[in-house]
């Protein structure tokens, strides 16, 4: 009796020792759930460099066919050579590499965008005739300098002056100062005022300086969509002081309001409707602009002699090299993708990489574009006319600038294909119901396609591009009428109220007070013997020999072949 | 009215007084007097070159 007594005891003491043995095991395990935290490494640390096996001096001498060793951690810049590479040296690095992809993207691009002039010179050239081949030339080449050193003086400052941070440039922070006024109880973006001369407030900086040079060459582009409407009879002194004006206060005016921070683009934030204002690349502010102007400026100067008869019927004055016109074309086609895909102003970070997205819509509605044009002219005139068939694909190009970066490939293809089509109805209804003449047919394809392209962010735009989370300040994609907001819709036909009945009527006033004081139109004698010899002195093709004016047509063929 | 060499001295004149105008808006509140200076300069320079383009526009112009 008393053993088992023994050996109940000891059993019950056995098993309250396993609970309690139990019980300390369970409480001293650690939580699976429970989070590792690791101390941060510290920014000015030294960072343990052989985990990163950079390739040794030796390996590097023999070579890098492969390019498996070159671009390593050996590349990174240390600022301090006793510490070594720290955590804060590689991020620094990450950032700079990211800043310097978008720099050179932007500035690339840029440069494409530069070279567009010598397609403009080549279309508006061969699309007039030879006797002013000189004089057109050289006007597409001074638009660049004109118009560029408007833009340094004033035209940057009064357009990007209080754009604010960009942020894919790395801040571009002294861009700081807009002028707005309050209607509404809300502010009104005016115009910018830092960067006069990219020498005042801070704004001789790198990320202005690429900013800048981008912008710059947009403008340059408005600027000679009027050259090519005007040609054939515009005074180059008058030409030139209009382009300063141009370059200096009508172009930066309009984009400040798009681009710069101004009240277009605070639409969406200030009354709800969309994301305000919204053109990817600027067929409202380039385009439009440039095309509106010129179509002030034709008005101005009225039709070349010879373009009407007396019962208003006009006369087709075709050009004189079909083959220098659809070259430019191409070097136009090529320079877009400079245009629209650069105006992410980067490559990497805030959605750059939809750069992809934007060239292929590009050259979607560029293609699409000239199918309109070269169809309507098959079907209408029996021929599918080449001059046509290239406006057509500038058409295109000009009408998905806008939405480039907001639809996808169904809604580029339909926007091009309408502008191939509706540049040549709009170049009809010049002709023969306004009677505006316009040798190049630039109304049409810029100012006309221009504001399609306007209209068509508003109805096309898919809401899936998402460029940092927001546009202009609102949250969220960009998102037309088709895909279920048509306030975007309303802010955009605001911008094509503002661009006819601003934009036209402040270009009209300029070009009026210049023809006033300078004198828009060039003598009757000077142009029916061409401009090349009066306004330039010398021809453009001093071996041809022009046969006299016929019907308002001059031709030329080579003196041998006459 | 061709080209004559008048018209490059206005045009001159213009980018000249354009550029002088607002470089001395922008230098007027910190160099006060040469501010003033080339704000004036710059604004005669524009007069003066609107001047010349008028008096010259219409030289030349027999039949229109």
């Amino acid at each position: 009796m008393r053993d088992r007594l023994l050996i109940r005891s000891a059993a019950c003491i056995a098993v309250v020792l396993l609970f309690s043995f139990g019980l300390c095991a369970w409480a001293q395990t650690p939580s699976p759930a429970a989070p590792v935290v690791q101390a941060a490494p510290a920014m000015d640390a030294p960072l343990n460099v052989q985990a990163a096996q950079p390739p040794s001096t030796a390996d590097l001498a023999k070579g890098d066919p492969g390019g498996t060793m070159t671009g390593t951690i050996n590349d990174i810049s240390v600022s301090d050579s006793k510490k070594g590479l720290t955590l804060a040296d590689a991020l620094n690095q990450v950032g700079q590499n990211k800043i310097a992809i978008n720099f050179t993207w932007t500035l690339i691009t840029g440069f494409l965008v530069m070279f567009m002039q010598a397609g403009f010179a080549l279309v508006e050239t061969g699309l007039c005739r030879a006797k002013n081949a000189n004089h057109t030339m050289m006007m597409n080449f001074m638009v660049y300098s004109f118009g560029l050193f408007a833009y340094w003086v004033c035209g940057f400052a009064i357009q990007m002056g209080g754009a604010g941070p960009i942020a894919n440039l790395g801040g571009t922070i002294p861009l700081s100062a807009e002028h707005v006024f309050t209607v509404l109880g809300k502010p009104w973006g005016l115009f910018g005022s830092h960067g006069f001369f990219l020498s005042q407030a801070g704004t001789y900086d790198v990320g202005v300086m690429v900013i800048f040079l981008f912008q710059m060459v947009f403008m340059d582009t408005a600027l000679t969509i009027v050259t090519g409407s005007a040609a054939e009879r515009w005074k180059f002194a008058a030409f030139a002081v209009s382009s300063i004006f141009m370059g200096a206060i009508t172009y930066p005016l309009f984009a400040n309001w798009a681009w710069g921070g101004g009240w277009l683009s605070q639409l969406g934030a200030n009354f709800g409707l969309g994301h305000g204002y919204a053109d990817f690349a600027g067929s409202g502010v380039v385009h439009a602009v440039g095309g509106i102007t010129a179509l002030a400026v034709s008005m101005i100067i009225g039709p070349r002699i010879g373009k009407y008869n007396r019962d208003g019927s006009p006369n087709a004055m075709p050009g004189h090299d079909i083959v220098i016109v659809l070259a430019g074309c191409f070097i136009l086609a090529f320079g877009w993708f400079g245009f629209n895909p650069g105006s992410t102003l980067g490559a990497s970070g805030n959605g750059a990489l939809r750069i992809g997205s934007v060239a292929v819509n590009t050259m979607l509605a560029g293609c699409t574009g000239s199918f309109g044009a070269i169809i309507y002219m098959w079907i209408r005139y029996g021929k599918p006319d080449a001059s046509m068939t290239g406006n057509g694909l500038l058409a295109g190009l000009v009408a998905i600038t806008a939405p480039s970066g907001f639809v996808n490939t169904i809604g580029s293809v339909i926007i091009g294909l309408i502008a191939g089509v509706l540049v040549c109805l709009s170049v009809e209804f010049f002709d023969r119901v306004v009677r505006v003449d316009d040798p190049v047919g630039a109304i049409s394809v810029h100012g006309v396609n221009g504001i399609w392209g306007v209209i068509s962010v508003g109805l096309f735009a898919d809401g899936r591009s998402n460029y940092g989370g927001s546009w202009n300040g609102v949250s969220g994609s960009v998102r037309g009428l088709f895909y279920g907001d048509p306030g975007q819709l309303v802010a955009q036909l605001i911008g094509v109220a503002t661009l006819v009945g601003f934009v036209f009527a402040f270009s009209y006033i300029a070009n009026l007070v210049i023809d006033v004081v300078v004198g828009q139109r060039v003598s009757a004698e000077d142009e029916l013997e061409g401009l090349d010899i009066p306004e330039m002195g010398a021809l453009g093709y001093p071996e041809f020999v022009l046969k006299p004016e016929a019907h308002g047509v001059a031709s030329a063929s080579y003196a041998s072949g006459d | 009215m061709a080209s004559i060499p008048q018209q490059g001295t206005y045009l001159g004149t213009t980018l000249i007084g354009f550029t002088a105008f607002p470089a001395g808006l922008l230098v007027l509140s910190s160099h006060p007097g040469l501010g003033v200076v080339l704000t004036i300069a710059g604004l005669a320079l524009l007069a003066y070159s609107a001047v010349g383009f008028y008096r010259i526009k219409n030289i030349g112009f027999s039949n229109r």
